[in-house]
């Protein structure tokens, strides 16, 4: 995969007035190499269409203000019904870490505290995309039920 | 002719993979796309160019909601610039289009130019039959603006239009010389800003045209003899989209009328296959070298100046065209 | 000892000085503030030479302070901002901090009330988009009967209702009206503040209407309390935004100068009288973590503002102050070691009271986590309880004034803010700078900035990047019930049965006509809206309107 250019869409709520995170992230992967789809979006489904047709490797989800489970929820079968296997979720943002587990146990891959160095990400996104699938969290989900 | 039908998963997923598998160059894409050209050829290709800054992703998105507002379907390739220095890049340009991001009939994908490689032009060009073949009415292609890949996009579209704002002067010396002369549509956008006017009429070399039963400004008339006509539009506010729209159209039927369009479109795949070839043959090659000793020991001659580039070239072809005598005399005998 | 003596003393002892720090001083480390400013180890009666010095407070320029003796008559409010679930919950709140002992000047309640970010951006709490977000980090407030409930039983003479709205800034004063109206008071002694805080779009992360039109919108507020509802507070000028958005102390100050200065125009060019509308625009400004630079900032604020009120027209000092909230970071907390984030917060309270603030938000320290538990909420409030009743702080105004170090550097960040702000007007203000882009970059690139220096450690974070605990955190933040979220659309949708839906949708088509002739440069928006509010129309109703007409644009 490191040869191959990696594809991420940094997805953003629309009317969440707080950007300074996101964006940031957006240019540290893009000063890491990878190529950033900056996105903000209305709805779950806003997202996964933009998950597909740009059949990005990775979706990198920035909350700050709550709603970080019900969003995570919904996203993940909506993904899983439109055929979106392959991909690597990053969440990061202003959620609790006490949260970081239940979030991983609906399918999020890792989840990440604000303010950290963007390589942080960046390394945990080269070393883990193409390794890690949806319907393998989805297992998780169900193994720890 | 009608669109190809993905049997198996949703069109968007299809497309989409489809798009992916092409841009990484595998196998598997090739064999798919080489059962979607069939059905190409409906679309009009619209590509949309001009200066950093003239906010052509605005006004994509602008045209994207004329299209859909007169029932078209819409496919939209969007490129952006990579960085040279980490190959990273930010695409912004479908975020700008938000408000199509549940409207099943639009589908957006957005390309990092990733260098001056080269391999961009003919993503991008099996992109749009992906596109059309999948039953996309229009198909507008927005580039970066700057460099060769402007020209590429200009060979490959039906229409262009060359989107410039209001004291577009200083800009337009940062693009590619020749750049002027692709536009079939002039677009000053941002016309609600000053100067936009005067700006306008500095671009007119020509008596204004009627194009159906309304006259425009006219820049010139291009080798096709069609008069490019100048249009204001403030994408922003949504003004001058009809206008936008109705004479890219009108375009589009002055290439039918003129037996234009199946000459561009001739055009397109001659170039396109000798790209294909050039970088086939290259490939194959290049495949070969790494594992043939006594062809790395050749161009280790080469290297060392032991035989000069211009009459290595020479050999190969030589050796090419034997190659074919030898098989069309097989053949007869 | 007179003037020349005492230099020709801090000369002899400046040689002493000199030898005395010889051996070690090639080995010390440049150091600068925040914004880059440069900040040496000593600083002596030489850097304030040519400085005025000779003002006092309450009087103009004002950079030691908006009253001759500070805090002694009217210490700062504390405005805790807060806010969450439906209206029923945020009484709730609103009770508990009045009895917390949270006021305002002589007594009055004051209530800086956030709505949640779907009412701020004009969609009602059932829209697809609000999924989620209802009531979460805000109250959700969409008609005209959650205002009614918000403002039952307070007297309206006495209560300040801040409403942090967004874009509904407009349609929400319609509400409030509506409702003062419905209690039979009127909205004339409405007392408050509407955000009306447009030009924030500059660097927040949302789309917004067209420069022109928000602009406009602007000034029609303003323009309707300056003849309707004199005590309001009609627009804010939002430096903190700015701040968070990753502007460093200097560019908060000179683009939040520039704001003002855009806002002033936009009153003037609707043919506003100077001393009629800019002495009821204030200030929420930020604090960082370098406790001197901010106060710097803040006494610079006082003066810069004051001069540009003067060259605009105002006549009156008072409508000359810059009346300043202040938001202590919510950027520079830490996630890691939560409790950490009350010293950080209690220094920046500290810098705002020694800056003269009229009012203080003081984050709580699991904002960086997320909602503020009551505990933590509590705790702010009682850091600037503890401030203003144990510490002596407000005793004495502007207590670090004639201080070598404050003096210099607010006369550095005045002179470097105002070589911005040129910059600026020469290409054609703020408004330009948003439309273009070009204060976004600014911005935007100041954060990228930032962002290094914490990657390198050459900004130390303690927690972050100093000190790092590499221990996972059990904090437990408030959790605003789901089920909230659909209580609130409950409420939404009795609401909505009471109504008469044909009085609505034609109050709605005249409001569209009158945005439409408004945009074209007629006649007033804010009657029709009032009107509309009465007749059962929404928040979100009315912005969609509003939408439909003045452009929803993502700037450049």
């Amino acid at each position: 995969m490191s040869e191959q250019h990696i594809k991420v869409l940094v997805a953003k709520k629309k009317i969440d007035v707080h950007g300074r995170g996101s964006k940031l992230i957006a240019q540290e992967l893009r000063d890491a190499g990878m190529e950033v789809v900056y996105f903000r979006f209305g709805t779950v489904d806003d997202i996964v269409n933009a998950v597909v047709q740009e059949d990005v490797d990775v979706l990198a989800l920035s909350i700050f203000t709550s709603g970080h489970l019900a969003i995570t929820q919904k996203l993940i079968p909506a993904l899983k019904a439109r055929g979106v296997d392959d991909l690597l979720l990053v969440m990061g943002g202003c959620i609790p870490e006490v949260d970081f587990d239940a979030l991983r146990g609906l399918g999020a891959h890792e989840v990440f505290l604000p303010g950290l160095p963007g390589e942080v990400v960046a390394d945990y996104i080269k070393q883990n995309v193409g390794k890690r699938s949806l319907a393998e969290t989805g297992k998780l989900a169900a193994a720890a039920q | 002719m009608k669109p190809f039908v993905a049997t198996t998963e949703h069109p968007d997923r299809a497309i989409s993979r489809l798009i992916s598998l092409l841009e990484r160059g595998q196998q598997e894409g090739v064999q798919r796309i080489k059962k979607l050209y069939p059905h190409c050829g409906r679309a009009h290709v619209i590509g949309i160019t001009g200066p950093p800054g003239s906010g052509k992703s605005c006004l994509v998105s602008a045209l994207i909601g004329a299209f859909r507002a007169r029932g078209k379907s819409v496919g939209v390739l969007a490129v952006d610039p990579s960085s040279p220095f980490t190959g990273g890049a930010i695409l912004g340009d479908r975020d700008r289009m938000g408000a199509f991001a549940a409207d099943p009939e639009v589908f957006i994908r957005s390309f990092a130019t990733r260098g001056s490689s080269g391999g961009l032009a003919a993503v991008v060009n099996d992109a749009v039959d992906v596109l059309d073949a999948f039953g996309k009415e229009v198909i507008l292609v927005e580039t970066v603006g700057v460099g060769q890949i402007e020209l590429d996009i200009a060979q490959l579209a039906h229409t262009v239009l060359l989107v410039l704002v209001p004291g577009y002067g200083d800009s337009l010396q940062a693009m590619k010389a020749g750049i002027m002369e692709i536009g079939d549509v002039l677009v000053m956008n941002k016309a609600d800003q000053p100067g936009a006017d005067r700006a306008v009429n500095d671009l007119c070399f020509q008596h204004p045209l009627k194009f159906g039963a309304t006259e425009y400004k006219c820049s010139r008339y291009n080798a096709q003899h069609w008069g490019v006509p100048v249009v204001k539009t403030c994408a922003l506010k949504n003004t001058g989209l009809d206008d936008l729209v109705f004479l890219a159209s009108e375009h589009y039927a002055f290439l039918q009328r003129q037996d234009l369009l199946s000459e561009k479109n001739r055009q397109r795949r001659k170039k396109q296959f000798l790209d294909i070839l050039s970088h086939s043959i290259r490939n194959s090659f290049l495949t070969v070298l790494k594992t043939d000793p006594d062809l790395q020991r050749w161009t280790s001659k080469i290297e060392t100046l032991d035989i000069d580039p211009y009459t290595a070239a020479e050999k190969v072809i030589q050796f090419i065209q034997f190659a074919r005598e030898a098989a069309v005399n097989t053949k007869h005998s | 000892m007179d003037y020349e003596d005492n230099y020709k003393n801090l000369a002899t002892a400046k040689v002493e000085w000199e030898k005395a720090r010889s051996k070690y001083v090639d080995k010390l480390k440049e150091k600068e503030t925040l914004s880059g400013l440069p900040v040496k180890t000593v600083y002596t009666p030489e850097d304030t030479q040519g400085l005025e010095l000779g003002t006092m407070p309450g009087v103009y320029p004002f950079t030691r302070g908006l009253y001759p003796d500070g805090y002694a008559l009217t210490p700062w409010m504390q405005q805790m901002v807060f806010g969450y679930g439906t209206v029923d919950e945020t009484r709730q709140k609103m009770e508990s901090l009045v009895n917390l002992g949270m006021e305002g000047h002589f007594g009055n309640k004051v209530f800086n009330i956030v709505l949640d970010i779907p009412s701020m951006y004009g969609i009602d709490s059932d829209h697809p988009e609000a999924e989620g977000n209802v009531g979460q980090c805000g109250v959700t407030l969409c008609t005209v009967e959650d205002y009614d409930q918000l403002i039952q039983g307070w007297d309206l003479k006495t209560t300040n209702f801040s409403l942090i709205t967004g874009d509904n800034c407009l349609p929400a004063l319609a509400l409030i009206s509506a409702a003062a109206i419905r209690r039979g008071d009127g909205y004339g002694v409405l007392r408050g503040n509407s955000m009306n805080w447009y030009p924030r779009t500059a660097v927040q992360d949302i789309p917004s209407w067209e420069p022109k039109n928000g602009y406009a919108l602007i000034t029609e507020l303003i323009r309707f309390c300056s003849q309707n509802i004199p005590a309001w507070n009609t627009a804010n000028i939002f430096m903190y935004g700015l701040s968070e958005a990753g502007a460093t102390p200097l560019q908060e100050l000179a683009y939040g100068m520039s704001w003002g200065k855009s806002v002033i125009d936009a009153g003037l060019r609707a043919g506003l009288e100077p001393d009629a509308f800019i002495g009821r625009l204030g200030f929420q400004i930020g604090c960082q973590s370098h406790f001197f630079e901010e106060v710097a900032k803040f006494r610079a604020v006082r003066k810069m503002w004051a001069k540009l009120c003067r060259d605009a027209g105002v006549v009156k000092p008072y409508n000359m102050h810059a009346r300043f909230h202040c938001h202590t970071s919510g950027n520079v907390l830490t996630a890691q070691e939560p409790l950490n984030n009350t010293a950080r917060v209690t220094m920046q309270v500290m810098a705002a009271v020694m800056g003269g603030a009229q009012s203080i938000h003081a984050c709580s320290f699991d904002e960086s986590i997320g909602i503020p538990t009551e505990l933590s909420h509590r705790t702010a409030l009682r850091t600037q309880q503890i401030m203003m009743y144990e510490s002596g702080l407000r005793d004495v105004a502007d207590p670090l004034a004639g201080s070598y170090y404050v003096e210099c550097l607010t006369d550095q960040m005045e002179k470097a803010a105002w070589q911005i702000f040129n910059e600026l007007e020469e290409r054609g203000g703020y408004q330009q700078g948003l439309a273009d882009g070009s204060i976004k970059r600014a911005i935007d690139h100041s954060a990228y900035i930032t962002k290094q220096k914490i990657k390198t450690g050459k900004q130390p974070v303690v927690g972050l990047n100093k000190f790092v605990l590499n221990e996972k955190a059990d904090y437990e933040p408030f959790r605003v019930d789901l089920s909230l979220e659909r209580k609130a659309i409950e409420r939404l949708n009795a609401f909505r049965q009471k109504r008469s839906q044909k009085d609505v949708e034609q109050a709605l088509a005249t409001v569209k006509n009158a945005c439409l002739a408004f945009r074209d440069g007629s006649g007033e928006l804010m009657p029709v809206l009032i009107e509309a509010a009465l007749k059962g129309a929404t928040n979100g109703e009315m912005c969609e309107v509003m939408r439909g007409v003045f452009g929803w644009v993502v700037t450049e």
